[in-house]
């Protein structure tokens, strides 16, 4: 099956100074597809993400998006345009209930809602979606981290967004939690989101993505899908080391 | 816990508004003006509340609408014998232009930088007030006329006047803090780079806040110059106010809709009844009162009453905003 590209970027990059967080990266995001990125530490992962929703102004290269281009777009015009996203480190808005967080995504963003009353009806509908039902008029800041991933990954959801952006939605969370985030992440892609994401855990990572891109030291060092990235020799040496490749192939014998 | 929906809380504030609407015929003048400047601080707090409290920008350089609403009124009225209304609607006017002109460069800020920058704003204005000598003055201030009928008449009317923009203020902040600017506002004030993420337009709402904030501390200005019948650079654009309109949010609680007034009642309050007899420590005791605010009841009045007023709460309260 052939599709089409949803999101390009040609030469992408990221100066902080001297230091080249994000360094020449060429990718092309397709419509319906997960992407994963991963990558050690410090690989520009974040600020790959960041580059794309405007959070971070982009040193050089250009961004293309339903083959207009986005480059130096602020991050609320690139969200009215359908890219929505989540934090590495989650950023609720204290003082507000889960409900009116969610509700936020709904009033603003690509179909924002004129009514306060549809806003949170389909802030109730979403927070359904992520299983955070009976926490709706709870205040955010009481929430646990799990919890927390939910209601951004949530407020990112209401916004119908063509793409979303997630960053380590399962970091922090119980085998049994990320599992639910994965099963959630394939539901909302079935649905017809393509998803970019950025991940640690290699086990969802490797079993959601359709590809995945390897990041290290702001480079591109690998992309194909996760058969192929998991035995890509560069790739074992630069972060999932030859433990993980061993485990990996103990589990395509068995 | 008090709630704006709850229904004895409604017949409350209905029973206070007929309590209000009826003072001028029953009371003396002294707690007519004291009630009146009550409504000053209280409409002015709002419009501080709506910027600092709600969007959690520090505009210390309020002042900069007080004294142009204040000097609209008064050269309208002084040099081309504008009527006083009239006069009010154009200071609403350039409280507005005022603070887009000046938001949309000052807003880009964040933090101290925003404060500082519009403090020092509120002082250059304050500079060109002084030397703009044929127009407004100068330093020496300019006189407006009074309001014609007796200081009587002239009592109540200024209570009803401030007593109206008093309903205005706070029923627009109420339908503001209920739509989507004011769900804009609160995220912008909770964290701006993810509002920014959500699809919000943080420049343009808080220039809107900053405008509202405006409209409302020009008029307050514009009708206080014209109660005073005097406006100087130096009383008008003073920071010492802005540091008292802080208190007063503080106490009453930030980003909530009352809190500017339950704020305002209770330190002009103690202003006029302690302070008045201890003029030489005035500063002073404002200074140890901000620390008792900001260690005690951080959230304000507001969020002290909904939590309950105990020991525990208070602790509880201490250790939340250490943490």
């Amino acid at each position: 099956m052939t599709r089409e590209p949803i999101l390009k970027g040609n030469n992408v990059s990221k100066l902080f100074g001297a230091l080249k967080a994000v360094d020449n990266v060429d990718f092309t995001v397709y419509e319906g597809e997960i992407l994963g990125i991963i990558g050690p530490n410090g690989a520009g992962k974040t600020t790959l993400l960041s580059v794309i929703n405007g959070t971070l102004p982009i040193s050089k290269g250009n961004l293309f998006f339903r083959g207009q281009e986005v480059t130096g777009l602020k991050p609320f015009q690139i969200a009215q345009r359908g890219i929505s996203r989540t934090f590495q480190i989650v950023k609720p808005f204290p003082g507000m209930t889960a409900l009116q967080n969610v509700a936020i995504g709904a009033l603003f963003g690509r179909h924002p809602e004129k009514k306060m009353s549809r806003a949170m009806d389909k802030a109730a509908k979403t927070i359904k979606q992520v299983k955070l039902e009976g926490k709706e008029k709870i205040l955010v800041e009481k929430l646990n981290v799990s919890e927390r991933k939910r209601l951004e990954l949530a407020r990112a959801l209401t916004q119908d967004p063509d793409i979303l952006l997630l960053d380590e939605v399962m970091a922090g969370l119980t085998l049994r939690e990320i599992e639910d985030i994965m099963a959630l992440i394939k539901e909302v892609n079935r649905a017809g989101t393509t998803i970019m994401v950025i991940e640690h855990v290699m086990k969802a990572i490797m079993g959601i993505s359709d590809r995945i891109i390897v990041l290290h030291h702001g480079q591109k060092i690998a992309e194909g899908p996760p058969a192929e990235i998991s035995e890509n020799q560069q790739v074992i040496a630069a972060y999932l080391g030859e433990r993980y490749s061993r485990k990996a192939e103990e589990r395509s014998h068995a | 816990m008090i709630r704006f929906q709850d229904h004895t809380y409604k017949i409350l504030l209905l029973v206070a508004f007929l309590l209000c609407a009826i003072f001028p015929y029953v009371a003396s003048g002294f707690w007519i003006r004291l009630l009146t400047g009550i409504f000053l601080y209280a409409v002015l707090a709002q419009g501080l509340n709506l910027i600092a409290g709600f969007t959690g920008y520090a505009a210390f350089g309020n002042m900069i609408f007080f004294g142009l609403g204040g000097y609209t009124v008064g050269i309208l009225m002084v040099k081309t014998r504008f009527p006083f209304l009239p006069s009010l609607f154009a200071a609403a006017i350039v409280g507005i232009i005022v603070a887009i002109l000046i938001g949309i460069p000052l807003l880009r800020l964040r933090g101290h930088y925003f404060a500082l920058a519009s403090l020092g704003a509120a002082e250059a204005v304050r500079q060109i007030m002084d030397n703009l000598t044929d127009l407004c003055g100068g330093a020496m201030g300019l006189t407006l006329p009074q309001m014609p009928g007796t200081p009587e008449q002239g009592n109540m009317a200024f209570y009803y006047l401030l007593f109206a923009l008093l309903i205005v203020s706070f029923a627009a902040t109420y339908f503001i803090s209920r739509n989507r600017l004011g769900y804009a506002l609160k995220a912008i004030k909770a964290n701006e780079e993810a509002a920014d993420a959500m699809g919000i337009n943080t420049t343009y709402y808080k220039v809107v806040a900053w405008a509202l904030s405006g409209l409302f501390t020009a008029m307050a200005g514009g009708i206080s110059a014209y109660w005073y019948t005097f406006i100087e650079p130096a009383t008008v654009f003073d920071v010492v106010v802005v540091v008292k309109l802080f208190v007063i949010l503080l106490l009453g609680g930030a980003g909530t809709v009352m809190g500017p007034l339950y704020g305002a009642f209770i330190f002009e309050g103690i202003s006029e009844i302690v302070w008045s007899r201890f003029l030489n420590l005035h500063l002073g005791i404002l200074g140890i009162l901000v620390i008792l605010i900001v260690f005690f009841i951080p959230n304000g009045l507001i969020d002290m009453a909904r939590r309950g007023f105990r020991l525990k709460t208070i602790l509880d309260t201490i250790r939340e905003e250490r943490v």
